[in-house]
């Protein structure tokens, strides 16, 4: 018995090993059909509001990456995990407007313990710690339901999960992270590790407008210049034909949004084509 | 003898890792009866027997304990007040292979603690599990105190002790009194114990005492402890203290009439813990590195 604590001691699990509930999901998996039940009003990111009772589907934070925090107000790990979780990931991310790729990242609580007698001191916690999205892993019929998709018991669970249904990188609903346990680690060390996967997450790239040419002129000493109109940040090439069959490449620019002058001075020819195309 | 205990501690949760708890006085008054027989049966042998019965927390820590467990589950459907009592029993056996120089003693002791128990949660059912309630504690001992010279005194005592749900606990303890003088008595002791897997724990002390009339005596003391921390227990969040180093020093005046005596310490302590595993870190409070101020005041009467 001393053995199985020193190892639950040092995982800083509460109730780890209970019992197993089969297997659960694992980084890399999906997790689409997740819903909870509101335990205040709030609005998501993707501008869903909801008010306390309500169902919360996963799926209403289309757009966001979406760190689920399971806690108990009875477990101490989970006590001691809020604060930290609330500087390294609430707030770091909601000072910086989302990830670098400008994706909002955002931390929703998840009540596990559903008796009645706990309740009140359940929302005090709330309340103590500013929670902006809390809800409830349970309803009317079945209690600590959607945890177990992710471990077989324990708190806290911490689950981050990429809510883009358009990311260049992640699959719709991608788990990115599925942690069990304060303390077997140096725990603001394993959110540096849990910020490095948000900070993976990209979404879909624009789509690329066709460049529009304006302005064609050709100036006094004979060479041309045009305007081009390109989507910003990605890059088109120039090439020029005389014969519209065998094309030249003369520059790549970047697209800037808005009109920009590009100058040919080798356009000293009587008559030439011009094409802008942009990259791959 | 009957012996009164009161107890007062301002019990402050440690709120990172407790929610639940709140800042409270808690006290406690306790009572405590013990009592002996001695037979000598023959020219060279006694028997002797103590028994002995308390109710109540037996010192601070317990109560610290007992009052988390309370703000975190009094709530809860299933959780019981602790009721904390106990009852202890010692016979032992003398041989003065030397009269009033030397003997050898074997003693049997029995305990049977009733504590209060640690609650947890469980984390699958919510189902309240309550720990370990009641101790038996066996502890079979020798003990050998010697003469070796006019001035020279030592006893060494050896112990096994058997508790419910933990390793046999060794002990080794050993004292020497040395008369430097005509009015200066030095005592030095040592001790050793030793329980699987992890629990070591050691320590020495000396004290010198001082003659300054024939019923009048001064002394002073230092005692240094140091061990690896509590073998405890079956629960994630383990209510054991980590690493404990202590250091004390202290003075004393004694008075010794013919019918009555008695003494007066004053004795300060520095407890310093080593950092608590976080499995243990909502006892951060308890056992947070303290110095203590201990004065003890005693008198004995004879009739």
């Amino acid at each position: 018995m001393t053995k199985y604590f020193f190892l639950a001691a040092a995982v800083g699990v509460w109730g780890l090993g209970v019992a197993a509930y089969g297997a659960t999901l694992k980084v890399g998996d999906t997790a689409s059909d997740l819903s909870f039940v509101a335990r205040q009003a709030f609005t998501t990111p993707a501008g869903k509001m909801v008010s306390p009772g309500d169902a919360v589907r996963i799926s209403d934070f289309e757009g966001s990456v979406v760190l689920l925090e399971w806690f108990a107000v009875w477990c101490p790990f989970c006590v001691a995990a809020v604060p930290q979780v609330d500087q390294h990931i609430a707030k770091y991310y909601g000072t910086r407007g989302g990830n670098p790729q400008g994706v909002p990242a955002v931390h929703v609580a998840v009540n596990q313990e559903a008796r009645s007698f706990y309740q009140t001191s359940t929302d005090a916690f709330v309340a103590r710690h500013g929670f902006s999205m809390a809800v409830n892993d349970y309803d009317g019929s079945s209690v600590n339901r959607r945890r177990f998709k992710f471990q077989n018991s324990g708190q806290p669970i911490f689950v981050v999960i990429s809510a883009l249904t358009n990311s260049s990188t992640h699959k719709p609903y991608e788990i990115l992270v599925n942690h069990l346990g304060y303390g077997d680690t140096d725990f603001v060390q394993e959110l540096s590790g849990f910020r490095a996967r948000i900070d993976q997450v990209k979404p879909a790239a624009a789509a690329v407008q066709p460049a529009v040419l304006s302005g064609p002129l050709r100036r006094p000493d004979g060479t041309f210049e045009f305007k081009i109109e390109a989507t910003a940040g990605r890059a088109y090439r120039v090439e020029t034909s005389t014969d519209l069959m065998q094309w030249q490449s003369l520059a790549v620019v970047q697209g800037s949004g808005s009109a920009q002058l590009f100058h040919d001075p080798s356009s000293s020819v009587e008559r030439r084509y011009y094409r802008v195309t942009a990259e791959p | 003898m009957l012996s009164h205990l009161a107890h007062e501690i301002e019990y402050e949760p440690f709120t990172a890792f407790d929610f639940l708890g709140y800042a409270a006085e808690v006290k406690q008054e306790q009572w405590a009866g013990q009592g002996g027989l001695r037979h000598a049966w023959a020219e060279r042998w006694t028997a002797s027997a103590t028994a002995g019965v308390y109710e109540a927390f037996t010192d601070y820590r317990s109560m610290w304990l007992a009052t988390y467990y309370r703000q975190q589950f009094e709530f809860v459907p299933g959780y019981e007040e602790p009721n904390p009592r106990g009852k202890n029993g010692q016979a032992s056996v003398r041989w003065e292979y030397w009269p009033a120089a030397g003997f050898l003693e074997a003693r049997f002791a029995y305990a049977n603690d009733r504590i209060a128990p640690g609650w947890e949660m469980d984390a699958l059912t919510g189902a309240l599990h309550r720990g370990r309630e009641q101790l038996h504690t066996y502890a079979p001992g020798l003990a050998l105190e010697h003469v070796w010279t006019r001035r020279v005194r030592t006893l060494n005592e050896f112990s096994l002790a058997n508790t419910s749900g933990r390793e046999v606990r060794y002990g080794y303890r050993g004292s020497v009194n040395a008369a430097l003088g005509e009015r200066w008595v030095l005592r030095g002791q040592g001790g050793y114990t030793h329980e699987e897997p992890r629990l070591r724990a050691w320590y020495a002390g000396a004290s010198l005492d001082f003659e300054l009339t024939p019923k009048w005596l001064i002394g002073t003391q230092a005692r240094y402890y140091k061990d690896t921390g509590e073998i405890e227990n079956s629960f994630l969040i383990s209510t054991a203290g980590p690493g404990l180093e202590t250091w004390q020093a202290g003075m004393s005046l004694r008075y010794v009439g013919e019918r009555a005596s008695f003494q007066f310490t004053v004795a300060p302590l520095r407890a310093d813990y080593e950092p608590v595993p976080v499995g243990t870190r909502p006892f951060t409070n308890l056992y947070q590195d303290r110095t203590w101020i201990l004065a003890q005041a005693s008198m004995a009467v004879t009739f």
